[in-house]
């Protein structure tokens, strides 16, 4: 999943963006508010982390803004406004979850899991399909009995895919997930990453619909 | 030393500032008092006046009359000699004229100069009148009299008048005056009630807009069409209400600001650290390094739960909590108690229980009722029986019940506990601020904070009983 974090603290924005990063996330980490706008119109990201007290702003507008213009893309507020009227604005502006800063990184991590699955439509963090089972929540895979590690990479593709079981998924999104990880993106970059997958969980794990995209495999 | 119940309420009245008084009682009692005693006043002066005058006209009339009869008496007995004036003694004067019945208020009597009687009006008595024969006003036996004196036939002519006529005019006039007294002071009472009341109105509508309005609510009152006694007296207030809104203001800027300028960089060294601790974590030969880490992380939770506990205490101490405004606290009671639910490691102990309540409307800041519920539920996640049961709920009357397990507190401990720095045991960790700040925000919301150990029908633990000022359930 691509993640936004709109931040302005430099070292709070570095942990958070390793954190979420760690979790197999890809993040981009932009400092302002007229960024952060900017980014959500050009990158169609699963969730956005959002500050509250920004210096050219308040996070809340941006967030009532997408509301209003139909954007439903989850939203996590990072906030030092610890007051309950805070938080219910926050709720009412639009936002899934609000965190109060200080908070614990494995809070976040589970709160940004949390979210992604409720969105994804797919509340269960366990998925099988053939021989396969992976736990979205813990990041681990399985073939059979053996378990199979995955890079970075692999897990975004593996997160798309996995977010509805029958979702065909673009090559220009998986892209667009992979670019984050600020890997030069090649012609073939998706199609390498792609056979690598099914090097590792199996030929028919992942079809490929000519000309359309990708989906989970049937087998 | 017992006193008798009552003497401190009676030491108190005598010692305390004087009874409240109503402006508008007191003008129409007095006013009401001055106005009869005044017109009685003005009884008493017309009466002497009145008196006077009467007794001048009827003496002038008496005196009129007396000589107007001298030349009519005198004629009927000429020029005659004593026998022949003796023999005509006592006559009356009906023997000689018919006149109709009348009553006389004037009665007269014409005697010579040994006082017998030579004639008299009918009404008049046959004995000679006690007045003495000698020119002028006199008065006797409750009669008034006149007595003229003709010389040539040395007869008196005397015409006599009883008082009581007199003093019977000059009662029904006082009587005239005084009747309408019986009418003129309820009335003039009522009046003087209704215009002082109606003058009192603005400052009522004042006091009811005062009244009605939350202590939170530092607007100017209106002071347009207010009468030029109140008007300055509300601008006082207006500018006083002004100066303690800007105090007020700054200070709850100054916590708001203090919030973010506080919490944001304990968050970022915690993130840091945090960080750092997974990044060492599964290399063995940096666990001394780990060990270390772990204790800056926990070194850092305890400073931003202080830094939440004095930012807390900065705003209960600006006055947040003085907001009366009814306010549904149901759904802040459920935010707090979902949000605690979902921190590590103690949700599944937090069992919540609106007790049917779907709202509960109460007069309390909405931030202020959070973070005391949330410190009087952090205490007892904090110093309940570890892994105890926290139980929240809502009784049948509205008050809101922290419980938990856990040896009892001792009484005396009980009575300290909303002491700052006052901490449940010298083991238990915490600014010892929580009880404090709970306390203090529900003073100035009206509410209370009860402490009971053992909890309520139980033979251990602890239990805290919040009762809000609680607004009528909406309809």
């Amino acid at each position: 999943m691509r993640v936004l974090l709109i931040e302005d603290e430099p070292y709070l924005g570095q942990a958070v963006q390793e954190q979420v990063a760690a979790d197999g996330h890809a993040v981009d980490w932009v400092k302002r508010l007229d960024e952060g706008e900017t980014a959500l119109r050009a990158v169609d990201y699963g969730l956005v982390l959002l500050d509250l007290h920004l210096p050219d702003g308040r996070g809340l507008d941006l967030l009532k803004a997408m509301r209003r213009g139909g954007d439903p893309r989850p939203v996590i507020i990072l906030t030092a406004r610890d007051q309950i009227s805070d938080r219910i604005d926050g709720l009412n502006a639009g936002a899934d979850d609000y965190l109060v800063k200080p908070f614990d990184l494995e809070e976040l991590s589970a709160r940004v899991m949390a979210v992604s699955r409720r969105y994804a439509g797919n509340p269960n963090p366990l998925i099988s399909f053939g021989e396969i089972k992976i736990d979205r929540a813990e990041r681990r895979a399985w073939r059979g009995d053996k378990p199979v590690d995955l890079t970075k990479r692999e897990w975004a593709i593996m997160d798309l895919l996995t977010q509805r079981a029958t979702a065909v998924i673009s090559k220009e999104q998986i892209e667009e997930a992979l670019y984050a990880f600020g890997s030069e993106i090649e012609s073939n970059t998706v199609e390498v990453h792609v056979s690598r997958l099914r090097k590792k969980l199996g030929r028919d794990a992942i079809q490929t619909l000519r000309g359309v995209g990708y989906r989970l495999g049937s087998a | 030393m017992t006193a008798p119940p009552g003497s401190e309420k009676a030491s108190v009245k005598a010692n305390g500032a004087r009874a409240p008084w109503s402006i508008a009682q007191r003008l129409s009692s007095v006013l009401t008092l001055a106005i009869a005693a005044l017109w009685l006043v003005a009884v008493i002066v017309a009466a002497a006046v009145v008196r006077h005058e009467t007794n001048e006209v009827f003496d002038s009339a008496l005196q009129e009359t007396a000589q107007r009869l001298v030349p009519l008496v005198v004629d009927g007995f000429g020029e005659e000699d004593e026998e022949e004036a003796h023999e005509l003694e006592a006559r009356v004067i009906e023997e000689n004229l018919e006149f109709a019945e009348h009553e006389e208020y004037l009665v007269y009597q014409v005697r010579d100069a040994e006082g017998h009687v030579l004639l008299r009006s009918h009404d008049a008595p046959a004995t000679a009148f006690p007045a003495a024969l000698r020119r002028g006003l006199d008065e006797a036996d409750g009669w008034r009299f006149f007595t003229e004196h003709y010389v040539p036939s040395d007869l008196y002519v005397q015409v006599g008048e009883p008082l009581a006529h007199r003093r019977e005019a000059v009662y029904e006039t006082l009587a005239g005056l005084i009747a309408p007294l019986a009418l003129l002071i309820p009335l003039a009472g009522f009046v003087i009630f209704r215009t002082v009341r109606r003058s009192l109105a603005p400052l009522l509508a004042v006091r009811a807009e005062l009244d009605a309005r939350g202590g939170a609510n530092l607007s100017p009152i209106a002071s347009d069409a207010m009468p030029t006694e109140l008007a300055p007296i509300i601008e006082d207030v207006n500018r006083l209400l002004a100066r303690l809104g800007k105090v007020l203001d700054s200070e709850r800027a100054f916590a708001a600001n203090s919030a973010h300028e506080l919490r944001t960089p304990v968050a970022a060294a915690l993130a840091q650290t945090q960080r750092l601790a997974s990044e060492l974590q599964g290399n063995g030969d940096l666990q001394g390094q780990r060990t270390r880490v772990d204790q800056i992380a926990s070194a850092l939770h305890r400073l931003g739960d202080l830094v939440e506990k004095l930012l807390q205490l900065a705003r209960a101490e600006a006055g947040i909590a003085l907001s009366r405004d009814p306010v549904d606290v149901m759904p802040a009671l459920r935010l707090v108690v979902e949000e605690l639910a979902r921190r590590g490691g103690i949700g599944d102990r937090l069992d919540f229980d609106d007790g049917g309540w779907q709202t509960l409307p109460a007069r309390i800041d909405i931030d202020a009722f959070a973070i005391a519920l949330r410190n009087l539920i952090d205490n007892a996640l904090h110093h309940g029986r570890k892994g105890g049961p926290v139980q929240v709920f809502v009784d049948v009357e509205g008050a809101i019940h922290v419980r938990n397990e856990g040896a009892v507190v001792p009484p005396e401990r009980l009575a300290r506990l909303t002491e700052r720095f006052e901490r449940a045991g010298a083991a238990a960790t915490g600014a010892g601020l929580g009880l404090a700040i709970v306390e203090m925000i529900l003073a100035q919301s009206g509410g209370t904070l009860t402490l009971h150990s053992p909890a309520l029908g139980r033979a251990d633990g602890f239990e805290a009983v919040l009762r809000l000022d609680l607004a009528e359930q909406a309809a």
